[in-house]
C-alpha cells in the first residue's frame, strides 16, 4: 500500500499535479487550503460574513457546507443553507433528506423551498407548460429564489458548490459556441448590487470534482448519489467534460491553470452590456423592465408571482432566524 | 479473482488479482479523473493491487450537486 508523501500513513489518494499521496487526514487538510487559498486569493469572504450556502443534497454542495463549516471558526461566519425542492420525485425526495440530515449534523440553520407550494407547479411541470427545457426552467427558478433568499437574509454572499470540472466545462462550452460574453460570469465570485441581488461565490473553485467526492465521503457528510433524472448525457457538457478529463490525464493540473488564468483575465473578458435594474414588479435584479422570473410565471398565471414569492421567503427566512434566536437563547 | 461493483449503475465485473486500480478503471471505461475506487470500503491509490478477496467498488463521480 502506497503511505502518505506528509505523514506515511496509507494513502487514500494520489494527487497527479502535485506527484505525492495523501492520508485521509492530509487529504481533508489539502482540499480544505484550496479553499482557504481561494478565499484569500478571490477575495471570497472577509471575517464575520453572513453567508447563504446553497444546498443541493449532492456530493459538491455537501463538501462546500462542510468546508465552510469547517472554517466558519476561523473566518467567523454566520452560515446558513437553502436547500429549493425542485419536486423530480424520488430525486428530489432523497435530496431534501440528505440536505436536512447534513444541516443537522453541522448544526447550520436550513431553510427549504418548495417551488410547488411556491408557484404552483413542480419543475417538469413547469416546463412542459412553458414547452421549455426542464434544465433551463430550473436554472431560471433556482437563480431567482437563491438570490431572493439572500437578499431576504442580508446575506454577504450566496456560496455555490460548482466545482473546476464544472467551471472549466462551462467554460469550454462558452468559447465552442463563442457565447464569450458568458465567460465573465464563471469566475470565483460576482459581486453585490445593493438591495436587489447578493454576489455570489465559488469557494471550490479549484477544487476538482473528484475531490470533492472524497471529501465529503473521507468526513462523512451525508449526500445523495443519485443522477437528475432529467440529465442530458449526450449534452455538450457531458461530452466536454469526458474530453478535459482525458486531457487532465495527459497533463495533470490543466483545469486547475485553465480556471486560475481565467480568474486573472476576467475583466478582459467581453461583458455583456445591460442596464442594471429593479423588476418594476417584485424590485429583484432584472436586464430589463421585468425580470424573468415575473415574466415567465406571468404566461402561467396572468399575473408576476414575484412579490408573492418574496414575501413567503420573507416570512421563512423571519422563522428560521427567530428559530435560530430561540436556540441561542435556550 | 476479485468482484468488482460499479455505482450508481449497478453493473458488476469480475477482476483479475494483481492488477492495478489504474488498469481496473481503464478496462471498465473509466478515467482515472471521473472515479473513485474503494477497497473494503476505503478509498485507495491508482497504483494499489487488487488482492483475491477484496471487495471493491467504483464509484462513478456524478455531476451536477
Amino acid at each position: 500500500m502506497a503511505k502518505c508523501s506528509i505523514c506515511g500513513r496509507d494513502a487514500v489518494a494520489y494527487i497527479r499535479y502535485q506527484r505525492r499521496y495523501l492520508c485521509r487526514e492530509h487529504y481533508i487538510e489539502f482540499v480544505e487550503n484550496k479553499v482557504r487559498r481561494s478565499i484569500k486569493r478571490y477575495k471570497l469572504l472577509s471575517k464575520g460574513s453572513k453567508v447563504l450556502v446553497s444546498v443541493s443534497g449532492g456530493k459538491d454542495s455537501a463538501a462546500l457546507l462542510m468546508a465552510l463549516s469547517r472554517l466558519s471558526k476561523e473566518y467567523q461566519l454566520k452560515l446558513y443553507a437553502l436547500h429549493i425542492n425542485l419536486g423530480i420525485g424520488e430525486y428530489s425526495e432523497k435530496s431534501l433528506r440528505a440536505s436536512t440530515e447534513a444541516a443537522k449534523m453541522l448544526r447550520i440553520p436550513l431553510i427549504i423551498l418548495n417551488v410547488k407550494d411556491l408557484i404552483g407547479y413542480t419543475i417538469p411541470e413547469l416546463a412542459r407548460r412553458l414547452r421549455r427545457p426542464v434544465c433551463s426552467v430550473c436554472g431560471l427558478v433556482k437563480r431567482y429564489l437563491i438570490n431572493a433568499v439572500a437578499v431576504e437574509l442580508g446575506a454577504d454572499a450566496v456560496a455555490l458548490g460548482h466545482n473546476a470540472d464544472d467551471l472549466a466545462v462551462y467554460s469550454m462550452k462558452s468559447f465552442i459556441t463563442q457565447d464569450l460574453e458568458y465567460l465573465d460570469k464563471l469566475g470565483p465570485k460576482t459581486e453585490n448590487i445593493q438591495g436587489i441581488a447578493v454576489g455570489r461565490i465559488r469557494p471550490l473553485y479549484e477544487v476538482y470534482e473528484k475531490e470533492s467526492f472524497l471529501y465529503a465521503f473521507l468526513l462523512g457528510v451525508p449526500f445523495i448519489h443519485d443522477e437528475c433524472p432529467h440529465v442530458n448525457h449526450e449534452s455538450l457538457e457531458q461530452i466536454l467534460k469526458v474530453k478535459l478529463n482525458e486531457v487532465e490525464e495527459k497533463k495533470p493540473g490543466m483545469k486547475i491553470m485553465m480556471l486560475r488564468n481565467m480568474a486573472k483575465r476576467i475583466r478582459d473578458l467581453p461583458r455583456r452590456e445591460y442596464r442594471v435594474q429593479s423588476c418594476r414588479y417584485c424590485g429583484l435584479l432584472s436586464s430589463t423592465e421585468v425580470c424573468s422570473f415575473c415574466r415567465m410565471t406571468a404566461r402561467i398565471h396572468g399575473e408576476p408571482l414575484g412579490p408573492i414569492v418574496r414575501s413567503r421567503v420573507r416570512e421563512l427566512v423571519k422563522e428560521s432566524e427567530s428559530r435560530q434566536l430561540s436556540s441561542a437563547a435556550g | 479473482m476479485a468482484k468488482a461493483r460499479v455505482i450508481p449503475d449497478n453493473k458488476e465485473l469480475t477482476v483479475d488479482s494483481g492488477i492495478s486500480v489504474e488498469e481496473l478503471l481503464k478496462a471498465a471505461g473509466f478515467n482515472t479523473e471521473s472515479a473513485v475506487v474503494l477497497v473494503n470500503g476505503s478509498p485507495v491509490p491508482e497504483d494499489y493491487r487488487v488482492k483475491e478477496d477484496d471487495e471493491i467498488v467504483i464509484v462513478r463521480v456524478l455531476s451536477g450537486g
